[in-house]
């Protein structure tokens, strides 16, 4: 009875129509759930984030998990075992958020052992001393704070609440390493040295981490009308420099950027130029650790293959008897 | 490498005694017994549950408050079996911003009955986000038993804190 014009028109207003309705409950503060209409790109594109912040998680044991054999302390060995720990959690909590939206925790492996998923550039750099450690917690861990805060209070529930639980726990993680950093600041000249010179290497990548400048962030844009982001790459970074680089001067520790000042008309902090060439050279796996943190992931799954395999035979004969 | 996709397991907790327990996530294992270790081991490294039930989640009928707008009641019926009537949780999500809370219980001949049953009986002045409901036999508690050796070890390991870390105080001090 209808002409296939006609309906397309009608299909083409219904989705219409429940775009506003969708972009009108964002606007109210609203959370979307499993099972609510959603545009295929919001879909997508958390999917495209929350996978990749999982990988990040699992990924970002492998730096600082190199140092649990050789921290200098048994408190310490257990504070980062503890927090290693915690990494391999947050991965899942985000493998199963992203699951909600109808990926499956396989494929996202699968990609990620294949090398076709990223994860944050910042774990493709070398932890080469104890100081790492307390650097990473302190400014690597603290930067992913301000991102995560964010994102506690995006539109997508499930991802939400995941934050929400991660957020808590990556505040033992900051205050454990800033706490190393203090000691090492107060330490022996050669303690002092140390800690400088983890700054020295881990400053640029972690003002990385919060991704390209706006002009050169296309997602951006979209994120923040569909409520998953509330802030710009560039305004998170601003926030993370108003605050740390205060702490490092107070600390008597020096940041490896001469064109650092304070701008007394905004109040805030400036660097100089980051270093974009080289953060896209490592997103296309020419950091200095790519290869070795995908070959130690790929090590890690096979070697847990007899683990799963007797698991799976357990519940088999479990069904069976 | 396909040997990483088990059943998915959705994991409740209970924080403490007489409190309703809580939706926190889900894990993936190859059976209800495994999926407790899991949960234990994603869900409580530190002081954060007295108990935990996990349940397939493919067992879990859920509705969001749009999709019982958008369906008509005789939709709803549809999908419903006659089989005997069992008991049903019922799971609501009351807040926007808050997570699955486990409400009482129906009785119902089948997931859709059960969640008709649900909205009659505990819609609010503000009817909830969303829904769950789930068969009360599909649910592994761990054994209350066991309940010390799962959860009492997180509560003697106060490194895992950041208020064991004082290094507000310790930076208040040097900016002085």
């Amino acid at each position: 009875m209808y002409g296939t014009t006609t309906g397309e028109i009608d299909e083409t207003q219904e989705e219409q129509e429940r775009l506003l309705a969708f972009e009108a409950r964002i606007a109210r503060g609203e959370k979307i759930e499993p099972g609510d209409w959603m545009p295929a790109e919001y879909r997508r594109q958390l999917i495209r984030m929350i996978s990749q912040h999982a990988h990040s998680e699992i990924v970002g044991q492998l730096p600082e998990g190199a140092w649990i054999t050789r921290a200098p302390s048994l408190r310490r060995k257990m504070i980062l075992l503890a927090k290693v720990q915690d990494e391999a959690g947050h991965g899942q909590y985000l493998y199963h958020a992203a699951e909600t939206l109808g990926v499956r925790r396989e494929e996202m492996l699968e990609a990620l052992l294949a090398g076709k998923a990223k994860y944050s550039n910042v774990f493709n750099y070398p932890t080469l001393t104890w100081a790492d450690v307390g650097v990473i917690g302190y400014l690597v861990d603290f930067a992913a704070i301000l991102n995560q805060t964010m994102l506690a209070r995006c539109s997508y529930g499930p991802y939400a609440r995941a934050m929400v639980r991660i957020c808590a726990e990556e505040n033992f993680h900051k205050k454990q390493g800033q706490d190393i950093v203090i000691r090492l600041a107060q330490g022996t000249p050669c303690q002092r040295a140390m800690v400088q010179d983890a700054i020295n290497r881990w400053w640029q990548p972690t003002l990385m981490m919060f991704g390209p400048p706006d002009h050169d962030s296309p997602n951006t844009p979209i994120l923040k009308r569909w409520g998953i982001k509330t802030k710009t790459n560039d305004e998170l970074r601003q926030v993370f420099l108003d605050t740390i680089v205060p702490e490092l001067h107070a600390l008597g520790l020096t940041i490896p950027d001469p064109d650092l000042r304070y701008d007394e008309g905004s109040g805030h902090w400036l660097i100089g130029p980051i270093h974009w060439d080289e953060f896209w050279r490592v997103v296309r796996g020419e950091g200095p650790c790519n290869k070795e943190r995908m070959a130690a992931r790929i090590q890690a799954h096979e070697d847990g293959r007899w683990v799963r395999q007797a698991l799976a035979a357990y519940a088999q004969k479990q069904t069976a008897a | 490498m396909n040997d990483t996709q088990w059943r998915r397991f959705e994991v409740f907790v209970q924080e403490k005694p007489g409190t309703p327990y809580l939706d926190v996530g889900s894990v993936h294992a190859p059976d209800a017994e495994m999926a407790l270790l899991n949960a234990r081991d994603v869900f409580a490294r530190r002081p954060a549950a007295i108990s935990m039930w996990v349940v397939p989640t493919t067992a879990i009928y859920s509705k969001t408050a749009q999709e019982l707008n958008d369906l008509y009641f005789e939709q709803l019926q549809l999908d419903a079996q006659a089989e005997d009537a069992e008991p049903y949780y019922v799971f609501c999500k009351a807040k926007s911003a808050g997570t699955q809370t486990l409400l009482g219980t129906v009785e119902a001949i089948s997931p859709a009955q059960a969640m008709q049953q649900a909205v009659a009986a505990f819609s609010g002045e503000k009817a909830p986000f969303a829904w769950w409901v789930f068969p009360v036999r599909y649910v592994t508690p761990n054994d209350p038993q066991d309940a010390d050796s799962l959860y009492a070890p997180a509560h003697e390991k106060s490194f895992r804190m950041s208020t064991d870390f004082h290094t507000y105080t310790a930076m208040r001090s040097l900016k002085k």
